[in-house]
């Protein structure tokens, strides 16, 4: 997945539980700004609510695994990185959370089963995002640095 | 901001959500109304707990809005 992905075919499953994508996708927008600055039980109350109404909401997956990660909970860091890349096979985001992940649990094996999956993505010309590159490149070398 | 927060995609507008305040607080009230029913009766606690967390997640959305949830939106 990348940040332009399409999150239409949700729809469905938003109307169900009484919402629209564009009521979801704010109150996700006021979750991140909660992240953003630093206001973890605030942006917990908004994105485990999102979870909950709508469980296949990819964004929603990815920051609860972030606040995970802020909170050395590495374990279930990686169980939210991996909810998010079973709603998503796409998230390359997912992949790198996961592998941020168990970087804390000290599982690097697994992680670099996951850095090769980006790099896969990479070498297909599937990743461009600038962002998410210097990401992949920042693991990677922590990765090496413990062979 | 924390620099892993970018793996974050950017999506909707905090302040778009200024105009859907009088249904989100429909909704609150709703949820309110439920979750006081669901007291005396047996649900179950997975349905229990998704009323919950969705109600927290409103409230805080509303507390954002500046929504005077003891007296309406």
């Amino acid at each position: 997945m990348t940040a332009e992905s399409d999150l239409s075919h949700l729809q469905s499953e938003f109307l169900k539980r009484g919402y629209s994508l564009e009521e979801v996708e704010h109150i996700y927008a006021l979750g991140r700004l909660y992240l953003e600055s630093g206001n973890l039980r605030q942006a917990s109350l908004i994105f485990d609510g999102l979870v909950d109404v709508v469980p296949h909401f990819t964004p929603a997956l990815l920051a609860r695994a972030i606040i995970a990660l802020f909170q050395r909970e590495y374990t279930d860091a990686a169980d939210a990185a991996k909810r998010a890349f079973t709603a998503d096979p796409h998230s390359v985001e997912a992949l790198l959370l996961l592998v941020l992940s168990l970087f804390g649990l000290n599982d690097y094996n697994s992680a670099g089963t996951y850095l090769g999956e980006v790099r896969d993505a990479i070498e297909s010309g599937n990743l461009t995002d600038k962002q998410l590159l210097r990401v992949y490149r920042m693991l990677l070398a922590r990765y090496r640095s413990r062979l | 901001m924390y620099p892993i927060v970018t793996l974050l995609p950017v999506r909707g507008s905090a302040p778009k959500l200024r105009p859907l305040m009088s249904s989100l607080f429909a909704r609150h009230e709703r949820l309110r109304q439920a979750i006081s029913e669901m007291e005396m009766s047996e649900i179950a606690p997975e349905v229990r707990k998704r009323y919950l967390s969705e109600e927290a997640m409103l409230r805080q959305v509303l507390d954002w809005l500046g929504a005077d949830l003891a007296g309406g939106a």
